[in-house]
């Protein structure tokens, strides 16, 4: 069963029914949709590279405060790219497949608009990005010692926006899979989560620091901005109220930017 | 069925109107939260991330097995420094990373070294030989030709400052700081001085693997402990100190060790010397707080010969350091390193150093020695400084 | 009977080749490369390792993950999207059909290195700079051999597990290899009996990407490996190559339609 078929009756009925049961559609989705793609066993590997990890800390030991950290850093690091594929990789295939293998003709039969089809889509994808990175952070944390300037204060703030650096990442790569072939748009993708800033850096510097071209930069998603895993494995302390805020609220500008320009594309798209 | 089409129209121009608005809402509002978020990125570490830390963490034995898988810009530029350096030989951690980033030098840790050389270390103005190599010049030492051409002419003439590893803390504790042990005449950029340091891929005869470890000598950059292995350029090194900065403006280090290498390369290639002060100046436009970029720039400007703007900007590091530095600097300090309280004293040796020797201001000169020893009273180069110029 | 295998890897790689994926990611990758190298660092000319060193990574690891997703789907979509019926009834022996696509995916995987290697070294030659191509092309020969390598693994995988696993695990175990081998070489002096002979039987059943990735050497400009060197690498790279395949056939062939 696809997930935006099992989206559908409680998108629909959301009103009448009680206000758990979309909720419950949407995990059921989830959990399907992750079964049946076999992207579960997917993250049981990646699982197992922490496995590994903690056999090899297991036999080499962690000899100093300094290893502690590096661990820490490397695995909280690591999750959060894994996270970041696993995304990308559900993502670019979710609208594509289902026309692909013209699916999505049963589903825009029913009584539902594209932009709730969409919604569908990508709901599920941030929500195992989410659960993924947890996941990971909590196998991090299993297997290095924590230090005593490591607090959970920080560690929060930076799972948070993470969370809604997934949501840009989400509604980047639906739009994006919405215009071009699949592999392209997980290039690129790619491509901008993990070279964008340096690439823009990059241009400013070229161009002089020009006016104009640091403005346009403002137009680009910093997906970096949104990383601070480092400052809490190092110590750094919490952000500041007003920081942590403007961050998620960036997150939530991009997500609404990129939701907006997938469903205007979607639903002007002839399938 | 015209009322269904035109509300349909209505509903389309709907959706695109709620679509258009949320398109220029959200590019507004993350365009005008961009530059005040980028400030949120940079912070302070609760403990000191010095060469010590650095290698520590990169060194271990999870650390090798992981090659250069890194958490992060600044730590893969460690690995990729040790091999750049090493024609792509991958070394157990050995190359000074704290001195390379301060003094522009490529110095080893390897103990063996330090050994064969102990005969360096010596009153000040024994020279040692070989000398030459430390390539004062470029660090405006104050060892200007005369010095380094006729050692023994002029020997009180050596001022000490940063090249000379003191160790600040044992001057202010009134050891002997006249020993001026010249670690950095270990500094191999030649070569051959270095056998006997491991290699991550082991020899043949501490290897069980047989034909795969001969396969894998053979195919990755390997050679024998034993053999005189070669320093190579950094400017090499260049393009990923640059990359490192595009990903994290604040990373001080980067901008300190990339200027230093563009001022190596400065004496072979016309232009460079303005590359390494743009560098250094993008440093503290993004790192406005730091004092060792404000030192740094005086010693572009000092390479440069503009005293005046040298100065100025050893006086903004002083200015700058005098904010952070604990009132009782020691060694075990979090937050201030022994590099840091060297450094500072470096820009405090500087400022009196160019009115002296460059300016042949002797009154500015001895105003200052007096008014930068009450930062740090027992700094022996400084007391020097002030006999010398008493003297003339 | 070859014409047949010839037949099966022609129609493979045509489709491979037709497809725009595989020219999107050759046209991205060199756009990056290119664009990596207009890059002016501090007006220094001759930044060859530089250059060299993300060219490589970048072309290779393109070249690694097509075969890898080419190799992987070939076997579970016949059975998936059922036209392996059609195929079989045909006069085709499973393993000449199996061999077949295998060969299509490893001349899809060289079209895609002879590419890049076509634009690196036009790159490097129009824009001044050099290549010691005693040690480039070996450097381009173990690395085909490694396509096949990475190829036959994927194809073993892709019997094993399912499409999205055996993609992931060959490209975790192409991605990380260095580690890999690090951490064979280095784990031995801490391990007892059993964690020994562990690493042992692991160091002669995976293979290690390190062990034919040439390209360290070609950017920090060493001289060519000598030919028993080169012939050990073959050796080496057959080593799995062929107990793979037969391992991958014998699960295909026990596979039920």
């Amino acid at each position: 069963m696809d997930s935006a078929m099992e989206l559908q009756p409680a998108i629909g009925s959301a009103d009448s029914a009680g206000a758990l049961r979309p909720l419950r559609h949407l995990v059921r989705a989830v959990w399907l949709q992750a079964l049946r793609r076999n992207e579960i066993w997917v993250v049981g590997i990646l699982l197992g590279l922490y496995v590994l990890g903690a056999l090899v800390l297991r036999i080499v030991g962690i000899e100093s405060a300094q290893t502690a950290r590096f661990v820490t850093g490397l695995g909280l690091q690591l999750g959060s790219t894994l996270t970041a594929l696993l995304v990308i990789v559900m993502g670019a295939r979710q609208v594509p497949d289902e026309i692909e293998q013209r699916t999505i003709y049963p589903v825009l039969a029913k009584p539902v608009s594209r932009g709730q089809v969409l919604l569908g889509k990508g709901l599920p994808t941030w929500l195992a990005g989410v659960a993924a990175m947890l996941l990971f952070t909590g196998t991090t944390l299993a297997i290095a010692p924590r230090l005593p300037y490591q607090t959970p204060g920080p560690l929060a703030q930076a799972l948070l926006i993470k969370a809604a650096s997934l949501a840009m990442l989400t509604g980047l790569v639906i739009w994006l899979s919405l215009w071009m072939p699949k592999a392209v748009s997980l290039v690129l993708c790619c491509a901008l989560y993990f070279f964008g800033t340096t690439s823009v850096n990059l241009i400013i510097n070229a161009t002089g620091h020009a006016n104009v071209v640091q403005y346009l930069s403002r137009l680009v998603p910093d997906f970096s901005l949104m990383d601070h895993f480092q400052r809490y494995v190092d110590g750094g302390g919490l952000l500041s109220a007003g920081q942590a805020a403007g961050l998620m609220v960036y997150g939530v500008a991009w997500t609404v930017v990129f939701g907006a320009l997938a469903a205007a594309r979607f639903r002007r798209q002839p399938i | 069925m015209r009322g269904k089409r035109s509300t349909s129209q209505a509903q389309r121009r709907g959706h695109a109107v709620f679509t258009g608005l949320c398109l220029l809402a959200g590019l507004a509002v993350a365009g005008a939260l961009k530059p005040g978020l980028t400030k949120a990125k940079p912070y302070t570490p609760a403990f000191a991330l010095n060469d010590q830390t650095r290698r520590a963490a990169n060194s271990n034995a999870f650390a090798v097995v992981m090659g250069e898988v890194r958490a992060t810009m600044a730590d893969l530029i460690w690995v990729k420094t040790e091999r750049y350096l090493h024609r792509g030989v991958a070394y157990g951690s050995h190359v000074n990373y704290e001195a390379m980033a301060r003094k522009g030098e490529v110095q080893t840790n390897a103990p063996h070294a330090d050994s064969t050389h102990q005969d360096h270390v010596g009153p000040p103005h024994e020279e040692p030989r070989g000398h030459e190599d430390h390539d004062h010049a470029e660090h405006a030492h104050d060892d200007d030709e005369q010095t380094h051409d006729e050692p023994d002419q002029h020997p009180e003439r050596h001022v000490h400052d940063e090249h000379c590893n003191h160790g600040a803390y044992e001057a202010q504790d009134g050891h002997d700081p006249g020993a001026c042990n010249h670690d950095h005449s270990v500094q191999a950029p030649d070569g051959d001085q270095e056998e006997g340091m491991s290699t991550v891929i082991p020899e043949a005869r501490e290897d069980y693997r047989g034909f795969v470890g001969a396969l894998h000598r053979a195919v990755q950059p390997w050679q024998d402990r034993d053999a005189p292995h070669e320093h190579t350029s950094g400017e090499q090194l260049l393009p990923w100190y640059r990359m490192l900065t595009y990903s994290n403006p604040s990373h001080v280090r980067g901008y300190m060790t990339g200027a230093w290498w563009l001022m190596k390369g400065a004496k072979n290639q016309e232009g460079l010397l303005d590359e390494a002060e743009a560098f250094i100046k993008e440093g503290i436009e993004n790192n406005a707080e730091s004092f060792v970029l404000q030192l740094m720039h005086g010693r572009v400007l000092i390479q440069r010969e503009a005293w005046d703007e040298a100065i100025a900007a050893c006086e903004r590091a002083v200015e700058l350091a005098l904010r952070v530095r604990p009132q009782n600097p020691s060694p075990d300090s979090e937050l201030w390193s022994e590099s840091d309280e060297e450094d500072f004293r470096s820009a405090l040796r500087y400022v009196p150093l160019i009115q002296w020797r460059k300016l042949a201001d002797h009154d500015s000169a001895r105003r200052n020695v007096r008014r930068v020893l009450t930062h740090a009273p027992n700094d022996l180069p400084l007391l020097q400084m002030l006999e010398l110029i008493d003297q003339e | 009977m070859i014409r047949r295998q010839w037949l099966l890897a022609r129609t493979i790689f045509t489709e491979a080749v037709r497809r725009r994926e595989i020219y999107v990611i050759v046209l991205l990758t060199v756009a990056l490369i290119v664009a990596a190298s207009t890059i002016r660092f501090f007006q220094i000319e001759s930044l060859n390792k530089f250059y060299h060193e993300i060219a490589l990574k970048v072309m290779i690891m393109a070249t690694a993950l097509t075969v890898i997703i080419l190799a992987a789907r070939q076997l579970p979509r016949e059975f998936e999207r059922r036209t392996i019926y059609t195929l079989l009834a045909k006069p085709v022996a499973r393993w000449e059909f199996m061999l077949g696509k295998y060969l299509g995916v490893v001349l899809a995987g060289v079209f895609c290195l002879a590419l890049f290697m076509t634009v690196f070294c036009l790159g490097r030659l129009l824009g001044h700079g050099s290549i010691n191509f005693p040690i480039f092309l070996q450097y381009v020969f173990l690395q085909v051999l490694g396509v096949a390598t990475l190829a036959a693994l994927a194809f073993l995988l892709s019997m094993v597990m399912g499409l999205d696993a055996a993609i992931v695990t060959t490209a975790l175990l192409y991605l990380l290899g260095h580690v890999l081998t690090n951490a064979l070489a280095i784990l031995y002096e801490f391990m007892g009996t059993a964690g020994k002979v562990l690493l042992l039987v692991l160091n002669y059943t995976i293979p290690q990407p390190a062990l034919f990735d040439l390209s360290a050497k070609v950017v920090h400009d060493w001289p060519p490996l000598s030919a028993n060197v080169m012939v050990l690498g073959v050796l080496y790279l057959m080593m799995f190559i062929v107990p793979y395949l037969g391992l991958s056939f014998f699960l295909f062939r026990r596979r039920a339609l």
